[in-house]
This record gives C-alpha cells, structure tokens and sequence, in this order.
C-alpha cells in the first residue's frame, strides 16, 4: 500500500510536471528554452524572476 | 454510525476500487506538488495546469465517496472515541493498537482533502476574482505543512507496525538452523 502510493506518486509528478511544462512552453508560447529557464528561476532561484 | 465500531460496515476492497484510490492519490499528490513549487506569476500557466488537475482529481474523489459510501471509496469518517482509545492503548505499548490500521489516517485523510481542497478551490476563483490571491496563497501555504505532516504519520504508523511485529517473534528464525 505504502510503497504503490509513494511510487505512484513520483510518477504523477513526473508525468504532470512534463505536461504543465509542455502547456506553458507550447500553448503560452514561451518556447522549451525560455520555460525551462523561467521555471529553474521560479523553483530554484530564490525570489529573482527572469527578468 | 456509531463510533464505538472501527470497521466498516462491508469494506469490499475490490482491485477495481483500489486502483481508483491509488490513481486518485497519484492524480492529487503528483498535482500538489508541481502546483506548490509552480506558485509563482512567471510559471503560472504551469501553476494552472497542475492546480486545475488536483482540484479535478478531488472532485472526481468526493463524486465516488457520495456514490459509493461504503467500502474503501467512503469518505473519511473519523472517529473520536475510537482514536481516544487506540491512543491510550498505543501509548501504553499494547502491540495489537500498534499493529491494528490506526483510527488517526481517517482524521489525516479529512484534514488532507480539506485543506488542499480549499487550497485548490480558492486558486480556482482567484483565477477570475484577482482579489482572492491572497487568501489562496495562504492557503497554498498552510497546505504543504499539512501533507508533510501525512507523510511523516504513514512513516510513524509503518514503524510501529514493524516493531509490534517484532515484539510478536522475540525469538526468530532459532527452529530453522538445519543441518
Ligand atoms: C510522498 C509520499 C506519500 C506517501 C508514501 C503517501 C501515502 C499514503 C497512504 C499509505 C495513504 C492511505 C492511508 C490509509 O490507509 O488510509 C494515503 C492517503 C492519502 N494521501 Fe498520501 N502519501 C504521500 C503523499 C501525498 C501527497 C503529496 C498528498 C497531497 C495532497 C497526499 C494526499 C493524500 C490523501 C488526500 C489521502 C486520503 C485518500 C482518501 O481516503 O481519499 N499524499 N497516502
Ligand atoms: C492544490 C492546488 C494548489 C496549490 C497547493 C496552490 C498553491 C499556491 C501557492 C503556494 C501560491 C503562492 C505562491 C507565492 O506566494 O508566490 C499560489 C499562487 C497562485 N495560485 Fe495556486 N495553488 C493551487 C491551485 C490553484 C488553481 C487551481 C489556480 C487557478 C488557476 C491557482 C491560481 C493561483 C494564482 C492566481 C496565484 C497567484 C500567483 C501570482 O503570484 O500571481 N492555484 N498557489
């Protein structure tokens, strides 16, 4: 039970995390380069945005 | 229902019903986590996306606890006698209370789908009332303690159900020493 759930879990987010990624880089019309540069900024970079 | 009963009245845990939960928890949990760490205005269309999917997963969860009410699609019904007593017997190390499925994962599933709920909820309406975006941060904010707190108890109860199991065989394994 316990290790389905936390395996399924990884994967979900895996997987959400692709499709979000790909939603804003393809329907906002960011492009793959800049998505994944804004999102490593956003997650990892402290409180500075991209610009 | 009476609370002095912890069981449910006819749990069919059928596989079909059980992958229903384990894809809702996967659906729910994978969201959070990419919505939590998405909750920024520059990743907002990533935000949208998983945040939408956690409040559609939780609806589809509350649809299948009100059309199946018994069995393991219930919603959560904690109850408070039964938790008083399970913590009394667990405090004063009674193996079968530490073995047994706790009556706190009821209150924890409660708490869990209320709060992301009203996490998800309030997002949902801030997307089209802007002034809500404060008290959807907040209570983007309190969430995560929250499903932290999940986390840690599923440890907590998996410890104690190994040590009750080890207590049950003090002494393991002597008959098997063949020649
Ligand atoms: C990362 C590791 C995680 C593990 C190992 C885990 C494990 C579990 C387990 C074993 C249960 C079933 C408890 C029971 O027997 O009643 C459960 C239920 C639940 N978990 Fe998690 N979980 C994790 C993460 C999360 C996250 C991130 C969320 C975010 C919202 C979450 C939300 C829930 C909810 C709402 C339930 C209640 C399910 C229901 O009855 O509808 N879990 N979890
Ligand atoms: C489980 C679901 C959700 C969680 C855990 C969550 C969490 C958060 C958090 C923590 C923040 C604050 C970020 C910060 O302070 O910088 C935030 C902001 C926000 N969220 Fe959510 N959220 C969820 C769902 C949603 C949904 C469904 C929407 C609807 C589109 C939404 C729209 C927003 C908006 C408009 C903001 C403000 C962004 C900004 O700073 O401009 N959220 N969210």
């Amino acid at each position: 039970m316990i290790r389905r759930m936390l395996t399924h879990t990884a994967a979900a987010t895996l997987v959400i995390a692709v499709a979000a990624f790909t939603f804003q880089a393809l329907a906002g019309g960011d492009g793959i380069a800049r998505t994944a540069w804004t999102l490593t900024a956003a997650v990892a970079g402290g409180d500075h945005g991209i610009d | 229902m009476g609370s002095t009963d912890t069981r449910p009245p006819v749990a069919r845990r059928t596989p079909g019903r059980l992958l229903f939960l384990f894809a809702f928890h996967a659906a729910l949990s994978g969201a959070f986590i990419v919505a939590y760490l998405t909750g920024d205005e520059d990743t907002y269309a990533m935000h949208q996306f998983a945040g939408y999917t956690a409040l559609a997963a939780l609806a589809v969860r509350l649809l299948a606890g009100v059309l199946m009410p018994v069995g393991p699609l219930r919603l959560p019904r904690p109850a408070m006698a039964a938790t008083r007593d399970w913590l009394r017997r667990a405090a004063m190390g009674d193996a079968r209370a530490w073995g047994q499925r706790s009556p706190l994962l009821a209150w924890m599933a409660l708490a869990l789908l209320a709060v992301v709920g009203a996490a998800a909820l309030s997002g949902a309406v801030a997307d089209f009332v802007v002034p809500m975006e404060k008290l959807h941060e907040a209570l983007g904010e309190v969430s995560l303690p929250v499903v932290l707190a999940h986390v840690a108890l599923v440890a907590a109860l998996l410890g104690l159900k190994k040590a009750a199991g080890w207590r049950a065989r003090p002494t393991p394994r002597q008959e098997v020493i063949a020649p």
